[in-house]
């Protein structure tokens, strides 16, 4: 086994595991619901700036905050409970969706409202574009009806001038 | 050396203005000598570029530290393939790359001549684009900005981009962003001559492809190289880099789709026109947004000025492209009319719907923390969990319309076809989602998306079966010749199909991966064991090894399934002396079913470590289901019989 880890590295290791230390104490202590941990930190983001949603982030803040997780939730603590905790710390930008509140419902129904008007807009061109191609069919209908009638016409012209001549 | 590649960008910068001036004064007086002159400006500045470009790869080969991006972006040890790579590190060199592609794809339709008159202005237009390019790179940021002294050694490389991905995955993206200048310069150029017929769209449609198919690369290549480097064990993030590649994706697919309607029935003239201008506005726009640093990304280039010169073309862009196609609407006249609601043209219109509403939950997504900060204060953050609730149902929207429109005829369709149509492919799908409840596929959202994903993979095989056995009865061939044949003559339509296949391979793992992922993370000694699914990882070792200056401490966990021995897995950190924090080198042990991925976070003096272990399930679909695209996209494009499109379907034809 070679254990040879250099002075640069060793800082950094002792750290990451003095935190993980930390957080797997709770663990240890009280088995927490491993779903509703992911689907917290799935619903958090990483504060140092990483942009990483906190399931996704292994650096120490993800780390600290992490632990902060496991902690409430082996004390007994619900989802709200501990997102709120967040909040008051960092505000809602601590939240990976913007909370369906205020100004931010604009943020969920957006999508939704320009798709429908733009279904509704794709309707009334399509119903119009169908409408068109009737009238062109009805117009040439009338066009071949008259042609009938004209023909008719010339016919019993025809059937007249030849009983004359005949 | 230094002075000779800054000296052909400056040159090349003045060379460019006067190839679109001769190029627009030529064609204006109809003076062949001045066109033909302004061509060879174009290519001097293409062939300048290429001087650039290689002695700026040179500089990063031989590692000449007195020039600042080469300091910045390489050390002496870093291996060869990756001081190529460092050309698209940083900034200059990246938009240096992007320069090059965009004056090699200008002079290669400048000197095609397939229409003198097109060409002029379509070259003109990208042209104008490469102007800006080289005011960039000759004035804001200059790849070869020179030290006063010379350092000893180079800052590195960032160790996230020390991977084969990250070599591929820009080169591509670019291929396909400037891909997208081509069709939207012949748009433009057909608008200012005033053809508004569908020749722009005949003469780029390879373009168009092509662009596609290098921007599906380049996101595929990018989400592999997420999924392997990062180490958090996912592979696509909606940071806004990736939307920024993603939103143009979408758009250019929709176009893909909606100038069949163009070509068949001479409608969307419009519509197309709008599409490819936003689509390259929106490759700008992205630009802006990787650039500027406005919004938290995880791989953005950080802050920088050049965002808001982007920001500048890109306004400059949408106004003249958008006055100039409101300047010529009266000329966009087309056939306006539809036979039936329920016909194949509807079912594209609502395609492209969906496709462009898709894009504007992403573009609105992304720039929604802006906006909310703008209105409310504070900035909102827009992460995973929005853009999977908002995309997915418009997605799986999406996949269903896939499945739904190679059922629907041109024209119109009669109730009869659609019955004798739908029937089989939504019976078997019916007993596919039986069936797979029955197995246990109890997540409800799962269940539904994987029975819409069978229902696409039903209908589309049917049209291969339904066509081949046409083709037998009338031709008497055998089932293998009938199907190849049948493909071979109709390439542009099988070739459709294979890329849906390939999507839909992709789109299973998605979901797979996204429904079933299962983590474990545990801090373990020496011979103890982490439980995950059916997998038992037993930590056995703990070490280091040197690769070149660089630490690499590596940990290998024993692994069986199901009791059986699966092999050994090693997760690694690696130390580079350039740079403070370790990359994660991830284990993984993949087959079709699922990706075992296991991450060393730490560990401590006694050998101590913690593993993070994710199983994720059908993963290796997605990189499957991307070459299939490729084959797809590759067969439909292959030049010769098979590759025309099909019959027109207007009145009187």
């Amino acid at each position: 086994m070679i254990m040879k880890l250099n002075s640069i590295k060793f800082p950094l290791v002792l750290i990451l595991t003095a935190l993980f230390i930390l957080s797997s104490v709770p663990v240890l202590a009280v088995e927490v619901d491993k779903n509703l941990q992911k689907e917290i930190e799935d619903s958090l983001v990483c504060q140092d700036g990483c942009g990483m949603i906190l399931a996704a982030c292994e650096n120490q803040t993800a780390e600290y905050m992490r632990k902060i997780v496991v902690d409430r939730l082996a004390k007994g603590q619900t989802k709200d409970e501990i997102m709120g905790y967040f909040v008051d710390i960092y505000g809602v930008k601590v939240l990976a969706a913007p909370p369906a509140e205020g100004f931010n419902i604009t943020a969920w129904v957006t999508p939704f409202v320009a798709l429908i008007l733009g279904g509704v807009l794709v309707y009334l061109v399509l119903d119009k574009w169908v409408f068109q191609a009737r009238l062109e069919r009805m117009d040439q209908e009338d066009e071949q009806n008259k042609k009938e009638i004209d023909l008719s016409e010339y016919e019993d012209k025809l059937d007249t001038e030849l009983k004359k001549y005949l | 050396m230094v002075d000779i590649g800054y000296a052909s960008l400056f040159i090349s910068f003045f060379l460019a203005i006067y190839s679109i001036v001769g190029q627009l004064l030529g064609q204006k007086l109809d003076n062949k000598k001045l066109i033909k002159s302004a061509r060879g400006s174009v290519l001097a500045v293409s062939i300048l570029t290429t001087l650039s470009s290689l002695i700026l790869i040179y500089l990063l080969v031989i590692g000449d530290f007195s020039v600042k991006y080469i300091y910045d972006y390489t050390s002496s040890d870093l291996p060869l393939l990756y001081k190529i790579s460092a050309l698209w590190a940083g900034n200059a060199g990246s938009l240096l790359l992007w320069l090059w592609v965009l004056v090699i794809y200008t002079v290669s339709i400048t000197y095609s001549d397939k229409l003198k008159e097109l060409t002029s202005y379509a070259s003109s237009i990208l042209m104008t684009n490469a102007v800006f390019f080289l005011f960039i790179l000759a004035f804001v940021t200059n790849p070869f900005e020179k030290f006063d002294y010379i350092p000893a050694e180079g800052a590195g490389m960032n160790p996230m981009l020390q991977n084969f991905g990250m070599i591929i995955h820009p080169v591509t993206t670019y291929l396909g962003y400037v891909g997208f200048a081509i069709p939207f310069a012949f748009a433009m150029a057909a608008l200012i001559i005033k053809n508004t017929d569908d020749l722009w769209i005949k003469i780029t449609r390879k373009w168009t492809i092509l662009a596609w198919l290098f921007l599906t690369l380049g996101n595929l290549y990018g989400a592999q190289w997420a999924y392997v480097e990062l180490g958090w064990g996912g592979y696509w993030a909606w940071d806004p880099v990736e939307n920024a590649s993603f939103i143009p994706w979408l758009t250019g697919s929709a176009f893909l789709h909606s100038v069949m309607i163009q070509e068949r029935k001479n409608m969307l003239k419009i519509w197309n026109v709008s599409l490819i201008t936003l689509t390259f506005l929106l490759t700008l726009f992205g630009t802006f947004l990787v650039r500027s640093g406005i919004l938290t990304s995880v791989h953005a280039f950080g802050n920088s000025d050049l965002g808001m010169f982007f920001l500048v073309f890109t306004g400059i862009v949408f106004v003249a492209s958008f006055w100039l196609i409101i300047d010529r609407l009266n000329m966009l006249k087309e056939t306006r009319e539809f036979e039936s609601y329920v016909s194949k043209e509807s079912s594209f219109l609502l395609n492209n719907l969906i496709l462009v509403g898709i894009a504007f939950a992403t573009f609105f997504g992304t720039i929604y923390p802006l906006i909310g900060e703008a209105v409310t204060g504070s900035r909102p953050t827009v992460s995973i969990p929005y853009f999977n609730a908002v995309n997915a149902p418009l997605g799986l929207l999406m996949v269903a319309l896939m499945g739904i429109c190679p059922l629907i005829a041109w024209r119109k369709s009669d109730m009869k076809s659609l019955r004798d149509n739908f029937l089989v492919p939504v019976a078997l799908s019916l007993v596919f989602m039986v069936t797979a409840y029955i197995l246990g596929l109890r997540k409800i959202y799962a269940l539904i998306a994987f029975t819409t994903v069978f229902f696409v993979t039903a209908s589309t095989l049917i049209e291969f079966i339904k066509g081949t056995r046409v083709r037998m009865k009338m031709t008497g061939e055998n089932p293998v010749t009938a199907l190849f044949k049948l493909m071979f003559k109709n390439r542009r339509r099988y070739g459709g199909y294979i890329i849906h296949l390939g999507l839909i391979m992709l789109i299973m793992g998605v979901i797979g991966s996204n429904a079933y992922e299962k983590v474990e993370q545990k801090t373990i000694d020496f011979g103890e064991t982490i439980t995950i699914e059916d997998y038992t990882l037993t930590y056995t070792n703990l070490a280091e090894r040197k690769e070149g200056k660089n630490d690499v401490v590596y940990a290998d966990l024993s692994v069986t399934k199901g009791g059986k021995e699966f092999g050994i897995v090693q997760p690694e950190k690696v130390f580079y002396p350039t740079h403070p924090n370790p990359s994660t080198e991830v284990g993984i042990k993949g087959s079709l079913k699922e990706d075992l991925y296991v991450i060393l976070a730490g560990w401590d003096k006694e050998g101590k470590a913690t593993f993070k272990v994710l199983v994720n399930p059908l993963v290796a679909w997605l990189w499957i289901g991307g070459y299939v695209m490729v084959i797809g996209t590759i067969f439909a494009l292959w030049p010769g019989r098979g590759a025309e499109v099909g019959p027109k379907y207007v009145r009187g034809s």
